[in-house]
């Protein structure tokens, strides 16, 4: 009990006086540079300087200096002494991503003293952004995604810039999780020509994609034709007529349609021919199907010049054609 | 095109209306009767329901200092650079997505409209609201004699839309909107760089056919000065005829594009002409 007392007092009295007067904790030296961040592949040096109290101290020079790799010695061979001083240690080459150095000094013929460590991260530059496209969903944002190349191995950011002749938008910066695409802040400007790139940007380079420029109303994904509705006539026992709602984007862009139909328990949809449902409407008729028979049709639509993306398809309605006047016998 | 618009313009009563900033010769004729008040021409959707009004809340006087500094500086913001176009097929092209733009705009401000009118409450949103046009005389007015606006050579025609737009879009950007909802005032920003847009636009069209960009005559920046006994119930009056010369513009607008349109192509009788020539 009195021992460990003893103790604790003894820590603490050590501990208060070398806060107040520092000089122990004070490293031995210091390596230049402090936080590198080289490129793979790349050589590099690292000069270690050691302060005159402690060379006094221990009675050494930059000669007793030896250089470490996460805790391994480094041969001799890659030293270079420069002066009473200092001492540097070249790499050739660097192949790993994360490399701990350390400047340590052999005192006293055997005793290892750790100087000062510095922490090498390495990686490439960002390579150019490629294949750069966007999107614009009816009702939402334009977003645009790219290719970003090979990996870096370090923290690399995505800024997506866009702009009009005459004004500028801001930068859509890309959330750390999904580095590869971007939503704009703004809502799309239909009709007028905006030009759009990326910029990649590390520690080791800035690089910038090609520029595109195009008219957000030839990017558009439309939302699918809704309340679809199926009816049958009483007169031609092959027909049934289609009608639907477009979306509020066909008061400004024309649209076309693909309109399939099959059977209930058919599996494969047959088209009608993209010829027919070239532009805008709100109703078609299929003809030549089989009297008193229950048809499945789906419709989807795009801009009518095919300039952007199909939407998706819309509900699925289904109908029953009427029965055939013709008595069987 | 010529016989809608003698159904929409009714013979004009020759009221001698003050002249609008763009050019003496302007006569301005009565509302034509189809484009009523920010009503639906029959057979569209129906306006949308708005969300309910926020209070009434419109402060006047001490922003009208800013406003008017503010108008000045964007009014003097330098002439849009002449925009290059290498392999250019013509004026053609871009004259085509001015007129898309404007046709665009209008479906824009249809919703916009009708949500800020019941955001300023009645009798503003009432479907028959067809007040006279008090104060806003400073506004840019769209219509304007049938003749004379036949008559326009295309550099004035696109002279009097830029002038008109760049006015109308500094009036908007000043409209006091704190109390409005945050869905409105973003509907209301985005229609604004749509209108930046128009701009955009036309002067990119007036630099494709070798036009100058109108330069801003001193002392002809506009100003939404109130006069001293400016109510709110007129500051709502002045946001109506404000939305209202808006949809008359874009709807005048569509028809100078369209028009220019047709002086751009080539006319068919030329066609037929040269297959006469071949013998056909």
């Amino acid at each position: 009990m009195l021992t460990l007392k003893t103790w604790i007092v003894q820590a603490l009295f050590i501990f208060f006086t070398t806060e107040s007067v520092g000089e122990l904790l004070e490293p031995c030296g210091h390596i230049k540079p402090e936080s590198p961040v080289v490129q793979l592949g790349s050589n590099f040096t690292a000069v270690c300087v050691l302060k005159e109290k402690c060379m006094d101290y221990f009675h050494v020079n930059a000669n007793y200096i030896f250089w470490k790799t996460n805790h391994v010695t480094v041969p001799k061979e890659q030293y270079t002494v420069i002066n009473r001083t200092a001492s540097s240690v070249t790499f050739t080459d660097i192949s790993l991503l994360n490399i701990q150095l350390t400047c340590n000094i052999r005192t006293f013929g055997q005793i290892d003293q750790n100087v000062y460590g510095i922490r090498i991260i390495s990686g490439l530059p960002p390579e150019k952004p490629k294949n750069l496209s966007c999107i614009v969903n009816e009702g939402k944002k334009m977003m645009c995604q790219w290719d970003p190349g090979r990996e870096t191995y370090l923290e690399t950011n995505f800024t997506l810039k866009s702009e009009w002749a005459t004004e500028k938008f801001a930068d859509c910066k890309t959330k750390r999780d999904i580095p590869t695409s971007c939503t704009v802040d703004y809502s799309p400007v239909y009709f007028v020509n905006i030009e759009v790139w990326v910029e990649a940007e590390n520690a080791l380079g800035k690089v910038t994609s090609d520029h595109i420029n195009f008219d957000p109303v030839d990017k558009v994904k439309p939302n699918p034709p809704h309340n679809l509705s199926v009816s049958n006539s009483e007169e031609l026992s092959s027909i049934l007529k289609l009608t639907w709602i477009n979306s509020s984007i066909q008061s400004f862009i024309r649209l076309k349609y693909n309109i399939q139909y099959r059977t209930r328990d058919a599996s494969i949809w047959s088209q009608i021919p993209p010829e027919d449902t070239a532009s805008s409407r709100t109703s078609f008729t299929v003809q030549d199907l089989k009297p008193f028979t229950e048809y499945v049709f789906r419709v989807r639509c795009m801009k009518e010049d095919g300039k952007g993306f199909w939407s998706d398809w819309s509900e699925e309605a289904s109908g029953i054609t009427y029965e055939d006047n013709v008595a069987s016998f | 095109m010529s016989h809608t618009e003698k159904k929409k313009n009714p013979k004009p009563s020759e009221k001698n209306l003050r002249v609008g900033l763009a050019d003496g010769i302007i006569k301005a004729s009565p509302e034509p009767r189809l484009a009523l008040p920010l009503r639906q021409p029959p057979g569209e959707e129906p306006r949308p329901a708005g969300p309910a009004p926020g209070p009434m809340d419109l402060r006047a006087g001490d922003s009208w200092g800013m406003l008017a500094c503010l108008c000045a500086v964007l009014w003097h913001l330098p002439a849009v650079p002449a925009l290059n176009r290498t392999g250019d097929p013509g004026p053609g092209p871009s004259i085509q997505k001015t007129y898309d733009l404007t046709r665009y705009l209008e479906h824009q401000l249809r919703s916009l409209a009708g949500t800020y009118l019941n955001y300023l409450g009645p009798p503003f949103n009432e479907p028959d609201f067809n007040p006279p046009r008090l104060g806003a005389e400073t506004l840019p007015r769209a219509t304007v004699n049938l003749d004379v606006w036949r008559s326009l050579n295309d550099k004035l025609r696109l002279t009097q839309n830029y002038e008109a737009y760049s006015h109308l879009l500094c009036y908007l950007r000043g409209l006091d909107r704190q109390a409005a909802t945050a869905e409105l005032r973003r509907s209301l920003a985005h229609f604004c760089t749509s209108l930046q847009g128009l701009l955009g636009s036309i002067a990119g069209v007036m630099a494709a056919l070798g036009y100058p960009l109108p330069q801003p005559l001193p002392g002809t920046e506009p100003t939404r000065a109130p006069g001293p006994a400016h109510s709110d119930f007129l500051q709502k009056m002045d946001d109506f005829w404000l939305l209202k010369e808006l949809q008359t513009w874009l709807w005048r607008s569509a028809k100078d594009f369209n028009r220019l349109k047709k002086k751009t192509q080539p006319p068919p009788a030329a066609v037929t002409l040269h297959l006469e020539a071949h013998g056909f």
